[in-house]
């Protein structure tokens, strides 16, 4: 036996290994993804791949179809979790991967209507933490140097022993990433007993504000019983300024509301009738209505 | 036009420096009084009774179309409706009724004297009130369907992630009219997913962040 064709089988059998916890989701007339079982009865899938359906069709690493149904989605950190009633979802805990730097081997398994699907490269990029387009801290960048097929976005990447590096997804221009195993765990364990992310909350509407000095929003709604409200933000305030840092858009307001800043305290800089003013706000939690 | 442009202040509206002044010009004394007691409380503003036709001043306050050309809010209880905006011409820049409150008096004040129009002010709940549509602003387009209240509420809970099923518990609706909800607003969105209709519903103000 060859060196290479030693190299081959070890490949085959880290995939084998993987693919035994990776199911197919098919989901309606959308393109299939791929799912992983976390915990028994319980698969994480991404939030993206799931599309509007709720309740879908899965192909379990037997074979065997079973339904999954929603148990909870997180936009900012795109992760889902499905809940499934069947034999074949009993599995023991994920073993996460130690340490992980670019140059490591990954290796993507998904799970397609013909089987397993596999991709292999590298860690491409490995960084530390960071905030998707909703605001949700991702615990680390990493991003991989191979060709992720779309039936496989939400399967799991592994590495070079067989260890859980975390959920393929997509990212800006379909390049292939890592949501990390520690963030899988933390949003699927809340997500698993509250079925949704709390997020930060102001409580005011805005619209983008442009002018020669800078851009900023401008308030246009307050939430009577919001902590802008409380703080003293009006209706006509220009936010221009997030704890120091310029406000660039609308968007970059809801991007700084994240999860975790619920209950944090921020500098908000407003202009007000052309005069500069800091206003301190407690950030609430948004919301169920 | 569409809804996402970023609103860009007409060309007298640097904001002024210092206080605003406001001029109320309005012949029902009492009517009058209680405009200029709405806002003698705010060391932002000046406000003067107009006896002269208020071109000094940086808002004027009316119960008719006044004769200076100067960005006009004008109070009235028959056309407040954002419809009847055009019918005043081009300075005017909002109507409110005389029931107006002190918070949605004071927060037009300062947004017309940024050089913004006001359309769609709710009357005396202002705009901060959650049953109010939206404060709108006079650079959407007339052509963007709005939301129902109720596509409204459903849009806000997406943003906050949340599945057919949270949407269906917590307005108390079944999961079948939750998911037609969330499809017509991805539709009157123009939205390709959930995401992006919470993109939009933020670019748009139509969601409280």
């Amino acid at each position: 036996m060859t060196n290479l064709s030693q190299f081959s089988d070890a490949m085959q059998a880290l995939v084998d290994k993987a693919s035994r916890r990776v199911v197919a989701i098919n989901a309606g007339d959308r393109d299939a993804a791929s799912g992983i079982l976390w915990r028994s009865g319980l698969i994480v899938t991404a939030d993206e791949a799931l599309g509007e359906e709720e309740d879908v069709e899965l192909t379990m690493p037997d074979g065997g179809t079973a339904t999954g149904t929603l148990a909870g989605r997180d936009p900012s950190s795109d992760i889902a979790l499905l809940r499934v009633e069947a034999q074949a979802a009993t599995v023991e805990s994920l073993k996460a991967a130690s340490i992980m730097k670019s140059g490591h081997l990954a290796i993507a398994v998904g799970r397609g209507s013909n089987g397993e699907i596999a991709a292999s490269g590298i860690v491409k990029e490995c960084g530390g933490s960071w905030r998707s387009w909703a605001g949700g801290l991702i615990d680390r960048r990493i991003l991989l140097d191979l060709d992720l097929d779309s039936r496989a976005h939400g399967g799991a990447v592994v590495d070079a022993d067989g260890n859980f590096i975390g959920l393929a997804a997509f990212g800006p221009r379909n390049r292939a990433l890592v949501i990390p195993a520690e963030t899988v765990d933390r949003i699927a364990e809340a997500l698993a007993v509250k079925g949704s992310i709390a997020r930060g909350y102001l409580g005011v509407a805005l619209r983008p504000f442009w002018r020669r000095r800078g851009t900023g929003a401008v308030v246009v709604k307050v939430d009577a019983d919001g902590p802008a409200k409380r703080a003293g933000v009006h209706v006509g305030d220009v936010l221009t300024a997030w704890s120091g840092e310029p406000i660039r858009d609308v968007h970059d307001v809801f991007r700084r509301l994240g999860p975790d800043t619920v209950g944090s305290t921020v500098t908000l800089d407003v202009t007000r009738a052309n005069q500069p003013a800091s206003i301190e706000v407690v950030v609430g939690e948004r919301p169920h209505r | 036009m569409t809804g996402d442009q970023t609103m860009i202040p007409a060309g007298d509206c640097a904001a002024p420096r210092g206080k605003i002044v406001v001029c109320v010009v309005i012949s029902d004394p009492v009517l009058a009084k209680r405009m200029v007691s709405l806002l003698s409380g705010d060391n932002r503003l000046k406000v003067r009774l107009g006896l002269d036709d208020g071109h000094d001043s940086h808002v004027i306050l009316a119960d008719r179309l006044p004769a200076s050309p100067r960005p006009t809010i004008i109070i009235d209880d028959h056309h407040h409706d954002e419809r009847d905006l055009g019918r005043w011409g081009d300075d005017v820049r909002a109507v409110l009724p005389s029931t107006v409150d002190e918070d949605l008096l004071r927060a037009a004040v300062m947004m017309v004297a940024a050089g913004f129009t006001i359309v769609g002010a709710d009357g005396p709940r202002g705009f901060s009130d959650e049953d109010a549509e939206p404060a709108r602003l006079s650079d959407i387009g007339d052509d963007q369907m709005t939301l129902t209240p109720r596509e409204t509420a459903v849009l806000s809970l997406l943003a906050h992630g949340a599945s057919n099923k949270v949407v269906a518990r917590e307005l108390e609706i079944s999961v079948h009219t939750a998911k037609f909800h969330v499809a017509s607003v991805l539709a009157k969105l123009k939205a390709r997913n959930r995401s992006d209709a919470v993109a939009i519903g933020i670019r748009r103000g139509l969601i409280l962040l």
